[in-house]
C-alpha cells in the first residue's frame, strides 16, 4: 500500500523501494478534469482529486489541504482563488496590514472560523475518515507574518523598524499554535502531521542573520510547543535557496524523525549532513525541469537525486523541490515514478 | 517485418492472450499533450506524434499500436490546404481550401506522382518508420473512399452531387479510390504487406447518407479498396464504421476485411448486433461513447467500459475495449487511466 511507506519510514522501519511524496495540487485538478481553484475551494473535490492521482501514478502519502498565501485571509485579508490558464494557487489581493499603525489592530483570529481553515479542517475530516495522515497546512513563522503584511514591508521594518517586525513575528507564532492546538484537541496531537512551509525566509529574500534575529527564535520556540503538545512529527518545507539557513534550521527540533523537505537549490548532500540523523529527507527536483524539461532531462534529474539522497539514514523521499506546476507533461510526472523503479530500490 | 507481440495484433494472429484488450481509437492528440508537445505536433511532425504514442503507452499501459489519421486526409494530398490545430478548441487538422469547388475541378484532379511526398504523407512516413523501429505493427493512415471524395469538394457538395448528378459523385468517388489504393500500395512497398490497413467511414454514417446512398456511393468503391489491399498481401484491415452505421451493417457484411478483421464501432451502434454481423469474420472493436470519456465521471466512465466488456467479451475472433471514435485530446488523464483499469480488473479471462 502507498501510504504505509510513509508510515513505515517514520516508524523507522526498512522500505521497499524509496516512496514518491505529493507537493501537487493543481497538477492533480488538472489531471481529472476539475478547476484547479476546486482544489483550494472545495474539500471534497481536493481531497479526491488528489486520491485519484496517487492511485494513478503510485504516490505515496495521503492527500494534503494548503497554500503558500497562508495568513492573509486568516487576519482579515482577501485573497483570489486561482482562474486562468496562468494562475497556480490562491494570491492575495489586499494585506490585512501594510502599515506599522494596523498592528495595534491586529488580533488573534478564532482558529475555528478564520479564512481557508474551516475548508481545512472539512478537509482533515476526510483524511481522517480515510484513515491517511492527518495533516494541517500553514506557513512557517516568517511566511505567515510576510503574508499578513507584504513581504516587502516586513523586510522594511526588519532594517528599520525591528520592533513591529517581531510584534507581527509574534503574533504569527501565537496563531500557528492556536491551529495546531486546534487539530491536536480534534484529532489527538499523536496522528497529526503539522506541514509548515517556509518560503519567505530564503535566501532570496532575507540574510542568514536576518533569519537568525527574526525567524529562527520563534520557529525554534514554536516548534518546541508543538511537540510539547504530542505532537510526533514536523514536515517542514525549507523553500527555495536556503542554504546559507542550513545550520541555523538544524537548531531546530522538528520531532522524532522530522520530515525536511527541501528546494532544488539546496544540495541534498549538505541536507542530510544536518539533518540526516534526527529527519526523513525530501526532495528536491527542480519543479520548471518538470514542466519544461525533456522527459530525459526529468528522468535524470531524478535519478541524480535518488541515487545523492537514498541512503539518507532515516530515510529519503524523492518530491519537487517546490510544488509541482499543474501544467507539468503528465509522461514527465510519470518520469518520476519510473526513476525510483529503476534506481530507487532497496 | 512482422505484426507486432501487443494484445491486439496477437488476438488477430490467433495467439492466447490474457485478458480483453484496450486500444484507444487515434490517442495522438491525447499523447502529445501528455508529453509536452503540441497538437498540431500530433499531425504535423511523425517522429513526435509517434513517440508520444508510444510513451503514452508506456505511461499507461495499454494495447494496440501507434496510428496516424485524421478526418480530412486527401485535401492537401489532391492539392488543398488545411490548418493545423491550435487553441483550446481545435482537436485534428481542418480543411482550409478545397481542392474541387466546381464540377470543371473534379477533371482537373491528378493523383499525386510522387505519394511519398505529397501532402502529409511525409508525416505518417515518418510516423510508420517509427513505428516500424519500435517494433510496433504498421497501420496505413487513409481514411474510407466516401470520406475522402467528401474531403475533396465539402461534405454538402458531395451529397448535393450525389442527389443531382452523381456521375459527378462517381468520378470523385474513383479519384478518392485511386488515392487510396496508391496510399496502401506505397505503405506496402515500403514496410511489406506484413501490416495492417485502415480505413475510417464517418462521412458513410447514417447521419449524413442513407442506406441505399451507402449502396450505391460507398459500398462498391470500398469493395474495391480493400480487395486491392488484400491483392497487395495485407492480411487484416481496421475499419472504424463510425457513428450511426445501423443501417449499413449488413452491407458492410459484403466487404472483406481480412482474417479476421478488424471493426470498430461507435458508440451509437450496439456491439451485441455488431457481434451477430461480424463476429464469425472479425475482431469487434468499442465503442465507449467520447463525450463520456472527456467529460464523465470516472465512476460513470468505469461502469461503461464493463458495459462494453459485457456485450463484447465473448465474440468469437475476440473483442477489443476502444473508444467508439477518435480519442479526446483534453480527456482528463485519470480517465484514460480508470479505461485501462476497466480493461484490466474486469476484462481479464
Amino acid at each position: 500500500m502507498a501510504i504505509d511507506r510513509v508510515q513505515e519510514l517514520l516508524s523507522g522501519r526498512q522500505v521497499d523501494r524509496v516512496p514518491l511524496y505529493h507537493f501537487l495540487l493543481g497538477f492533480c485538478a488538472r489531471n481529472v478534469g476539475y478547476e484547479v481553484a476546486d482544489m483550494y475551494s472545495d474539500p471534497q473535490k481536493s481531497y479526491q482529486a488528489q486520491a485519484w492521482t496517487f492511485e494513478q501514478y503510485g504516490i505515496d502519502g495521503g492527500p494534503d489541504y494548503g497554500y503558500a498565501s497562508y495568513g492573509g485571509w486568516e487576519f482579515g485579508g482577501e485573497i483570489k482563488m486561482p482562474e486562468g490558464e496562468w494562475q497556480q494557487a490562491p494570491s492575495h489581493v489586499t494585506f490585512p496590514v501594510t502599515k506599522p499603525e494596523d498592528l495595534d489592530g491586529l488580533t488573534l483570529p478564532d482558529a475555528r472560523t478564520a479564512g481557508s481553515l474551516p475548508l481545512a479542517m472539512e478537509f482533515s475530516k476526510l483524511q481522517q475518515q480515510n484513515g491517511v495522515p492527518i495533516t494541517v497546512i500553514l506557513g512557517g513563522n516568517f511566511s505567515v507574518a510576510g503574508n499578513i503584511c507584504p513581504p516587502s514591508t516586513l523586510c522594511r521594518w526588519m532594517l528599520k523598524k525591528p520592533d513591529a517586525a517581531h510584534r507581527l513575528l509574534r503574533i504569527a507564532s501565537d496563531h500557528i499554535l492556536d491551529v495546531v492546538r486546534l487539530w491536536a484537541d480534534t484529532f489527538g496531537a499523536e496522528n497529526v502531521i503539522p506541514n509548515l512551509w517556509e518560503p519567505i525566509a530564503a535566501n532570496d529574500i532575507i540574510s542568514p542573520k536576518q533569519f537568525e534575529q527574526f525567524a529562527l527564535p520563534y520557529i525554534k520556540e514554536t516548534n518546541e510547543q508543538m511537540l510539547d503538545m504530542g505532537i510526533k512529527h514536523i514536515l517542514y518545507h525549507i523553500c527555495g535557496e536556503q542554504n546559507a539557513n542550513m545550520p541555523l534550521w538544524a537548531q531546530i527540533p522538528m520531532g522524532d524523525p522530522g520530515m525536511v523537505t527541501f528546494g532544488h537549490q539546496v544540495t541534498l548532500t549538505k541536507a542530510i549532513e544536518h539533518f540526516g540523523d534526527s529527519c526523513i529527507i525530501l526532495g528536491n527536483v527542480d519543479s520548471s525541469l518538470i514542466q519544461t524539461g525533456t522527459p530525459q532531462q526529468v528522468y535524470e534529474a531524478c535519478r541524480d537525486v535518488i541515487l545523492e539522497a537514498k541512503d539518507a539514514p532515516r530515510g529519503f523521499m524523492l518530491m519537487s523541490g517546490c510544488e509541482l506546476p499543474p501544467m507539468s507533461a503528465p509522461y514527465n510526472v510519470y518520469m518520476m515514478k519510473k526513476a525510483i523503479e529503476d534506481f530507487g530500490q532497496y | 517485418m512482422a505484426l507486432g507481440n501487443d494484445r491486439v495484433s496477437m488476438l488477430i494472429q490467433g495467439e492466447p492472450i490474457d485478458g480483453i484488450p484496450v486500444f484507444p481509437l487515434g490517442i495522438r492528440g491525447f499523447a502529445a499533450l501528455g508529453a509536452g508537445y503540441t497538437l498540431a505536433d500530433a499531425y504535423g511532425n511523425g517522429e513526435r506524434s509517434c513517440q508520444a504514442e508510444l510513451w503514452a503507452q508506456e505511461q499507461y499501459g495499454f494495447d494496440g499500436f501507434p496510428n496516424y489519421a485524421y478526418g480530412v486526409l486527401g485535401v492537401w494530398e489532391y492539392g488543398g490546404e488545411i490548418h493545423m490545430p491550435d487553441g483550446e478548441f481545435e482537436q485534428a487538422p481542418m480543411t482550409v481550401r478545397l481542392p474541387v469547388t466546381n464540377e470543371e475541378d473534379i477533371e482537373k484532379l491528378q493523383l499525386p506522382p510522387d505519394i511519398s511526398t505529397a501532402g502529409a504523407m511525409p508525416v505518417g512516413l515518418a510516423h510508420s518508420h517509427l513505428a516500424a523501429q519500435a517494433g510496433r505493427t504498421v497501420i496505413t493512415p487513409n481514411a474510407g473512399v466516401f470520406t475522402t471524395a467528401g474531403c475533396l469538394c465539402g461534405l454538402s457538395q458531395l451529397a448535393k452531387w450525389m442527389m443531382k448528378k452523381p456521375a459527378l459523385a462517381h468520378r470523385l468517388l474513383e479519384h478518392s479510390r485511386d488515392l487510396l489504393i496508391a496510399m496502401v500500395q506505397h505503405w506496402v512497398n515500403t514496410f511489406g504487406p506484413d501490416i495492417l490497413m485502415y480505413n475510417a467511414e464517418p462521412s458513410a454514417s447514417n447521419q449524413v447518407i442513407s442506406a441505399r446512398h451507402f449502396e450505391e456511393f460507398v459500398l462498391p468503391y470500398t469493395i474495391e479498396v480493400h480487395s486491392a489491399a488484400l491483392k497487395m498481401g495485407i492480411k487484416h484491415i481496421m475499419v472504424h464504421v463510425c457513428g450511426d452505421q445501423n443501417l449499413n451493417l449488413d452491407l458492410w457484411k459484403r466487404v472483406p476485411a481480412g482474417d479476421p478483421g478488424l471493426l470498430t464501432f461507435g458508440h451509437e451502434v450496439d456491439l451485441r448486433r455488431a457481434i451477430e454481423v461480424f463476429g464469425e469474420t472479425s475482431v469487434i472493436m468499442g465503442n465507449v461513447e467520447p463525450a463520456l470519456i472527456q467529460t464523465g465521471h470516472p465512476d460513470d466512465l468505469y461502469q461503461a467500459c464493463t458495459a462494453c466488456i459485457d456485450a463484447g467479451r465473448n465474440a468469437p475472433r475476440g473483442f477489443v475495449l476502444m473508444s467508439g471514435c477518435g480519442f479526446p485530446p483534453r480527456t482528463p488523464p485519470y480517465n484514460f487511466y480508470t479505461m485501462v483499469k476497466a480493461a484490466r480488473e474486469y476484462g481479464r479471462r
